[in-house]
């Protein structure tokens, strides 16, 4: 897994995808396995991410670029698993539409459910228009990052990272509302 | 302007508006406007810029938390639930969320648990088993088990489960807050025990026994939750094991579960011998929080956790301690252990058995745990090589007996050194031994050997006993349970010359030194039984049996399982010496000793000891009794669903014998299937048995007219006994036989009759007796006939088929369709001879 990790950071496409084949099922185990006596765990993919980089073998080899690289790729795995959940959910619906509650203790009351599939959509579209700007959404909404972890793999400032994922947040609120 | 083209400005605009929305952020909020107004020429690209502005003040919370994929929905009070309404959530976790909810059919008032399962939990495939599983669950009732009322999916297609809502606190909690005593403590964990020991008589395994799953009400009954749950979820779970990621270690699980092994009932015996450890010491066997999965597996698997009894000395005063070390030293340390050992074959063999000797240490009666084979001992110091001694052990023992009596010595080597009590001073001391041996800086053995050399576990075990006589001086009994261990592991090694010397050291050394009434000396005996019948010097061999029987009687429990062993054993050698009659009546004694002891409960040694008597009276021409005994192993064998035994074949390969012998062809043809599918599995596909078992099935094809297909068989079967330098052994006339048969079904008689010439010759390497009673001569005799009457040579035929027909008819009577078989080909070579002497004519000269 080091070894195709450092293929993809060295632009070797294919060895993400593989990655992706190969960590997927783990991601879905642990979330599993996250249940151990205690109640109210939430789980956030750092938390994920953390358990599964801990057992890569060599990890502790490859250093934090590394790590924010394969944050990276867990967070576009769970937006996959977003994805695939809400249109699980929504194929048994007529209308199509899907609302999917997000993070509850965090939510503000009044806030409304977001539909995923349709966020899902126009980040393909801000991915066509800004590449960069929808990673960045990619990490932090879907991964969780933090902004200097996204610097890092972008290989851009923090201040930088800030600024695209207002941009992009007011560009997707606008095409959402 | 082409549509491409649209597209293409409206991108170019968009891009342009987010460069200068970022721009236009500089400037003070007011301002922001005529400052796009003055700089921005573009119209369209000002519109859309302004649009974001307005997006961006929006302000509130839009997607301010990260979108985790986990939460499911909340259900608001008063939501529906199939019959059930929800009240209020109780608890969310990885696993889902558990809502506490009332039936609200007006049938009747109960609370229940829901539990949902978590969205990403959800395989779409995992519904179907969610059901079947479901219905075992909704079987399983106990007064200390949550029961298991209801299930289904919403209309969502989330599934859930409810349950009987249980009021009370965790297990530890309740006996933390109660200040329980250790006899309450214990009373308590037995109760747990019960309606673990019930789900499994129904074969159904908790998987996630811990703290949180066991409540105890207010009452002070214990309840537990989710039985079942984690495998019904776990089916869920796609497992990738391509990967090197491993699962996260929970506190509870047994190696095997880290290790995503096969997961049994007794993975619940390791899981409820954590529970009572901490329990009863307040802690932990390990300290598993602060490490990585990869340090908490190795922890798990690899190292001994402290005693309990050491465990709660060491934590001092700072901790509040539940019951003093020196109530915990001795048996209960001894009964943790055995119930938490990493090994699930060594672990206790039921709840029941574990709960029992918790009872029996309750009543001061002395425990059934017995000290761990010293044998791990050594293997725990050759370290790198232990598994290669295991392995070795288990693969060699298993095939002592052969095809033709299966014995299960895998389960002996467990037990033989079981005897002696467990003092925990004396396995101190031969820990010791051990060390003074090879760890001391002092010891011969570096020098001899050097630091890191490459050492065979040989040279490992001759230097260790060695040692014996000097370093034990004073100890005879651990010399000689030291020796005997060395013993068993040149055993186990194959070096069977050694394992005969060493075991009668230590025969020598327990008749001089230890009174007639100690255990070890009938084990000393025993050892040196099977040294002998392992160097095949048959006649030495029994009379260190019977001793061993009779000291053993003298010396142990009359359920010993060790004097079913020897039983067993001594049935194994009147087998091969054909003293069928004794034979049988030792795996009777065998048998009866293991039957009391289980008490009705399955058991691997059981069935394979009614499938070695099965064999027993199939030699004996006793079909009826041996097709009963086969069935019975059968079905002993379906009762341990968990594991499939390599045993099952040959007890399959002797039942297909049966039925060819009694005419029912497919029937036959289907058992040696079987036996085949099992045996490629569990010997794996070049193993000399599996040759063995193909020419059954090769026989079975044939007499089913399936005679063009088994080419390949035969193929199979010969590269095997060749890749093993089997070809000129007498066990190749098993294949070489069959061979022979199939030739001859195709009218290949040359072939065949090389095939047969081949048996003829193997067979005079074992110089079985004419008169013997043996179906394989009278098969020889019978197919040498065939196939002369079908060369047209009736005269010198029948004198064949009339020795096969006599053998068969003493074996097993004339009414058997084998016998009915070989007298028709009789009257047929009878005709033909009349109808060739009324011609005239006489067989053709013989060739050569």
């Amino acid at each position: 897994m080091t070894r195709l990790l450092t293929d993809w950071q060295s632009g070797d496409l294919a060895a993400g995808d593989r990655l992706i084949r190969l960590i997927y099922p783990d991601l879905r185990r642990l979330a599993f396995r996250q249940l151990d006596g205690a109640a109210q765990v939430t789980l956030q993919p750092t938390a994920l991410v953390h358990e599964v980089w801990l057992k890569l073998d060599g990890a502790d080899r490859l250093g934090c670029e590394s790590r924010a690289h394969f944050m990276s790729l867990v967070a576009r795995i769970m937006r996959q698993i977003v994805i695939d959940h809400a249109r699980h959910r929504s194929a048994g619906k007529r209308d199509g539409g899907v609302r999917i509650t997000l993070h509850e203790q965090l939510r503000a009351p009044d806030q409304q459910d977001l539909d995923v599939l349709a966020l899902d959509q126009a980040l393909y579209r801000l991915a066509s228009i800004d590449k960069d700007k929808a990673r960045i959404v990619e990490m932090h909404y879907f991964g969780g990052m933090s902004s200097d972890e996204i610097a890092a793999v972008m290989g851009c400032s923090a201040i930088t990272v800030k600024r695209g994922w207002r941009t992009a947040k007011a560009w997707l609120r606008e095409q959402l509302e | 302007m082409g549509g491409q083209e649209a597209d293409s400005q409206a991108l170019t605009e968009q891009r342009l508006a987010l460069e200068w929305f970022e721009r236009s952020l500089d400037q003070p909020e007011a301002k922001r406007d005529a400052w796009l107004e003055e700089h921005c020429g573009d119209a369209g690209v000002r519109e859309r810029v302004r649009r974001l502005l307005v997006a961006d003040s929006g302000g509130d919370s839009f997607m301010e938390s990260p979108a985790y994929p986990l939460l499911e929905t909340m259900l608001p009070a008063g939501s529906r639930v199939g019959a059930y309404r929800v009240d209020r959530l109780i608890a969310e976790g990885g696993m889902g969320s558990v809502y506490l909810a009332h039936r609200d059919d007006g049938v009747y008032e109960q609370e229940v648990a829901i539990k949902f399962l978590h969205p990403l939990l959800r395989a779409p495939e995992a519904n179907r088993r969610f059901a079947s599983e479901r219905q075992i669950l909704a079987q399983l009732q106990h007064p200390n088990i949550a029961q298991m009322l209801d299930a289904g999916h919403t209309d969502e297609n989330v599934p859930y489960v409810v349950m009987e809502y249980v009021d009370g606190v965790s297990i530890t909690e309740f006996c933390r807050r109660n200040e329980t005593t250790l006899r309450d403590r214990l009373a308590l964990f037995r109760k747990v025990c019960s309606a673990v020991s019930a789900a499994h008589r129904v074969l159904i395994v908790h998987r996630d026994l811990k703290p949180g799953n066991i409540l105890v009400t207010a009452e002070g009954r214990p309840m537990l939750l989710d039985f079942g749950i984690a495998k019904m979820l776990d089916q869920g779970i796609e497992v990738n094991r391509a990967t090197t990621v491993m699962a996260l270690t929970p506190a509870y699980a047994s190696p095997e579960q880290i290790q995503r092994r096969t997961i049994t009932t007794s993975s619940d015996i390791y899981s409820l011998g954590v529970l009572l450890y901490e329990l009863l010491s307040g802690r932990r066997p390990y300290e598993l929080d602060r490490l990585s999965p990869a340090q908490a597996q190795s922890v798990v698997c690899d190292t001994a956790p402290p005693l309990l009894s050491q465990s709660v000395a060491a934590a001092g005063s700072d901790l509040v301690v539940p019951v003093p070390a020196r109530q915990l030293r001795g048996d209960l340390d001894v009964i943790v252990m055995k119930a938490m050992h990493k090994e699930p074959d060594r672990r206790y063999g039921s709840v029941q058995e574990f709960s029992e000797d918790i009872h029996r240490y309750l009543r001061g009666l002395p425990i059934h745990a017995r000290a761990d084979r010293v044998g791990y001992r050594v293997a725990k110091f050759v370290g790198r090589n232990r598994w290669a001694v295991v392995a070795a052990l288990m693969v060699l023992l298993s095939l002592v007996g052969g095809i033709l009596a299966s014995t299960w010595q895998a389960q002996r080597a467990e037990q033989a050194a079981l005897l002696a009590q467990a003092e925990q001073t004396k396995a101190e001391k031969i820990n010791a031994f051990y060390k003074n041996v090879f760890m001391s800086p002092s010891s011969q053995w570096l020098s001899s050997y050097g630091k890191g050399a490459d050492v065979s576990i040989e040279q490992v075990l001759d230097f260790a006993g060695s040692q014996v006589d000097s370093k034990l001086a004073s100890e005879p009994a651990l010399q000689v349970d030291v020796l005997d261990t060395l013993a068993l592991a040149f055993q186990g090694m194959g070096v069977y010359r050694k394992s005969l010397e060493v075991a009668r050291r230590a025969l020598e050394t327990a008749q001089r030194q230890l009174p007639a009434t100690s255990p070890l000396l009938a084990v000393a005996e025993y050892r040196v039984a099977q040294g002998y019948y392992l160097t095949t010097e048959l006649e030495q061999a029994e009379p260190h049996y019977l001793r061993a029987i009779s000291l053993a009687r003298e010396s142990m429990p009359a359920d010993a399982e060790v004097l079913a062993l020897m039983h067993n054993d001594l049935a194994v050698l009147y087998g091969d010496q054909h003293r069928l009659g004794e034979a049988e009546r030792e795996q009777q004694s065998a048998l009866d000793i293991l039957r009391r002891r289980m008490q009705g409960k399955p058991f691997p040694a059981i069935a394979i000891g009614i499938g070695n008597l099965g064999f027993l009276r199939m030699q004996r021409g006793n079909l009826k009794g041996a097709m009963d005994a086969f069935d019975s192993a059968e079905s002993m064998f379906a009762q341990m669903p968990d594991r499939e035994f390599a045993e099952k074949a040959i007890v399959l390969y002797n039942r297909s014998v049966v039925h060819t012998v009694n005419g029912e062809y497919a029937q036959a043809d289907a058992d040696a299937r079987q036996a085949v599918q099992i045996a490629e599995k569990q010997y794996g596909r070049d193993h000399p048995l599996l040759a063995t078992i193909l020419a059954r099935r090769i026989e079975t094809a044939v007499d089913l007219n399936e005679a063009d297909s088994v080419a390949p068989l035969v193929q199979r079967a010969r590269g095997i006994n060749a890749t093993h330098h089997n070809s000129d052994k007498p066990t190749s006339a098993r294949v070489e036989l069959p061979a022979a048969y199939w030739y001859l079904a195709r009218r290949d008689f040359a072939q065949a009759s090389k095939a047969l010439d081949t048996v003829e010759r193997l067979r005079r390497q074992v110089q079985v007796p004419d008169d013997r009673l043996d179906r394989v001569s009278a098969r020889i005799w019978a197919l040498r006939g065939e196939l002369l009457l079908a060369q047209g040579k009736p005269a010198q035929a029948r004198p064949l088929l009339q020795r096969a027909v006599d053998m068969e008819r003493k074996l097993y009577g004339p009414d058997v369709a084998e016998t009915r078989r070989f007298q028709a080909l009789l009257d047929k070579a009878g005709e033909a001879n009349a109808e060739d002497a009324a011609q005239g004519k006489r067989d053709p000269p013989q060739d050569g």
